[in-house]
């Protein structure tokens, strides 16, 4: 059971980072593989403090989200005169940046050695310790963000995210602000990548800086694109899938070390795959 | 004068994959990401000829590598690009399938060699010149050497050859270029293959300088697009001049600080860049840079 648990928890924060990249990929049509650096710097952030402080959660929780947020509307700053391609590979460097950051600032991250002993997560005086109420917690914190980006994506705010990421130039002519929404856009999208960084360095109480690098970001990347971008159920299931499925590896029998890249070879299937048949309809979904 | 070389050394190799990246780039118009895929082909059929199978390495460097360059760049643009390439709505879908292309290819090729580093043994016991108290690697000057000659040639046919000049104006603009009688399938094609052809000429020569493993082609890559960004779209000696800043940038932080930031400043120059001259050095503008 203590195994199902684990893999329920994988699903809940998988699904809040691919939910929160919907955000920015799906409505605002800024396809981004710098996701896993904003999980990075939530992780690093609860990780540093819990670790060097008596910092309380709430003070963890605003720290990450208060630095996730402006690196997010810094990196909406530095790539708003780029589209499609040069986007993507600022951002691809937007990621191997935080990387480097997190890997080669010893005296900060403690480099490739990671940071160990992260408590256990306090919230209203309940230790959070099992993996069945780390599982309940990521539950709730998934359905909650879940429901702020259905509100958020219903809202007139939404609205403007869809026309931009429709048509930029018109939506500038028709008296939108799209370099400020962008900006917000990706504020706000980086904030709920954070907060489940957060929730991991917590939940596994060891981070290093391999679990955020590009591949990382190409599964967030993947669950959107399965998810077809927008819709928030697709994109949960797209997380069960891309997290279930290469566990069944596990039952076959195959050595650990090529079990890492048959994974990997899955995802770039499921990737071709689902673009290939998906091209033509522009891989936008239905409002 | 090591500092120096280092420079000369990574720029061209960075300038040679890029012009083998901007080439296929300007005619498809899309960032094909399973370009890494290329390189890294090409730096195991040099294991193969070179190392395994012990063939003269003027051979391999002459004729297996350029050749199966050429035919791997071919298929892969085939079996998985041409037909998403005609009804793709957006060049950023194309990318998406390169990048699962690019997991697919490294990670078949982690479980047919493993993760482990391979090098080329017959270019490691390189003798050293020794100029004003500096000691410098034979291996880097023959490898720098060789690499500027091939830019040369690459050159040579793209600006004084009329295959260059009609893979310029395809990539300019495809619907003119078969109004004036040019098969821009066949350009597309040539493009692809010359791209795969410098790419596994780049991969084989990263294999002899520092070996290669499934997971160092992409970083290359990412260099060589960088220096292509940099240098802008125009002119291709431009290209070189972007590869020299990058790799300048790179080897004075190296030098000041540690190896081990070289990434992240090549990214850093990036975005400098992308800020103050967003256009790159050619100054060329075109639609991904200006909304």
């Amino acid at each position: 059971m203590e195994y199902f648990f684990h893999l329920a928890t994988q699903i809940c924060l998988l699904t809040i980072l691919a939910q929160s990249l919907s955000l920015l990929a799906g409505f605002c049509g800024q396809v981004s593989l710098a996701h896993a650096s904003f999980y990075a710097i939530g992780a690093y952030c609860a990780a540093i403090l819990a670790t060097s402080t008596d910092a309380s959660f709430a003070i963890i929780v605003f720290s990450a989200l208060a630095l996730s947020a402006a690196l997010g509307a810094l990196l909406a700053v530095i790539s708003i005169r780029t589209v499609d391609d040069y986007y993507i590979i600022i951002t691809i460097g937007f990621q191997f940046l935080i990387y480097g950051l997190t890997n080669n600032w010893i005296s900060l991250t403690n480099g490739p050695n990671g940071i160990t002993g992260i408590p256990t997560l306090v919230v209203a005086s309940l230790n959070i310790e099992t993996r069945s109420e780390w599982a309940l917690l990521c539950f709730s914190v998934m359905m909650t963000v879940w429901l702020l980006l259905y509100n958020l994506s219903h809202s007139p705010l939404g609205q403007k995210l869809r026309l931009i990421g429709q048509d930029e130039v018109w939506a500038q002519a028709i008296g939108i602000n799209v370099f400020r929404y962008k900006v917000v856009c990706h504020a706000v999208s980086a904030c709920f990548a954070s907060l489940a960084g957060i929730l991991y360095a917590h939940y596994s109480g060891y981070i290093d800086p391999r679990s955020f690098g590009i591949g990382e970001s190409i599964l967030i990347l993947s669950a959107v694109i399965l998810g077809q971008m927008r819709d928030l159920r697709q994109i949960f299931l797209a997380a069960t899938a891309l997290t279930l499925f290469p566990e069944l590896l596990r039952f076959i029998g195959i050595p650990d070390q090529v079990a890492a890249s048959l994974r990997q070879i899955l995802y770039g299937i499921f990737l071709i795959i689902y673009v290939r048949l998906h091209i033509n309809k522009n891989i936008r979904v239905r409002a | 004068m090591q500092i120096l070389l280092n420079v000369l050394h990574g720029a061209s190799l960075f300038a040679l994959i890029a012009l083998s990246f901007r080439i296929p780039f300007l005619v498809t118009g899309f960032f094909n990401i399973a370009h890494a895929t290329v390189i890294l082909f090409g730096a195991y059929i040099a294991y193969i000829s070179g190392v395994v199978l012990d063939l003269h390495w003027a051979l391999v460097l002459t004729l297996i590598v350029p050749i199966s360059g050429g035919i791997y760049n071919v298929v892969l643009y085939r079996f998985f690009f041409e037909r998403p390439a005609e009804t793709a709505s957006a060049p950023w879908q194309l990318l998406v399938l390169s990048i699962g292309v690019y997991v697919l290819g490294q990670n078949v090729a982690a479980i047919v060699w493993g993760d482990n580093i391979l090098i080329g043994d017959a270019w490691q016991a390189s003798s050293t010149l020794s100029y004003s108290n500096h000691l410098i690697s034979t291996k880097q000057i023959a490898l720098t050497l060789i690499c500027l000659g091939i830019l040369f040639m690459a050159w040579l046919m793209l600006q004084h050859t009329q295959l260059g000049k009609k893979i310029e104006l395809a990539s300019e603009n495809s619907y003119l270029a078969e109004l004036l009688g040019i098969e821009t399938r066949k350009v597309l094609y040539v493009s692809v293959c010359f791209g795969g052809v410098l790419a596994n000429l780049a991969g084989a020569l990263i294999f002899l300088d520092i070996g290669i493993s499934p997971t160092s082609s992409f970083p290359f890559l990412l260099n060589g697009v960088v220096s292509m960004i940099l240098g802008g779209l125009g002119n291709v000696r431009y290209l070189f001049l972007g590869a020299f800043t990058l790799s300048t940038a790179q080897n004075l932080v190296a030098y000041c600080f540690s190896s081990s930031w070289m990434t992240p400043v090549t990214f850093a120059t990036l975005v400098l860049f992308l800020i103050a001259r967003p256009l790159g050095f050619s100054g060329k503008k075109i639609r991904k840079t200006a909304v």
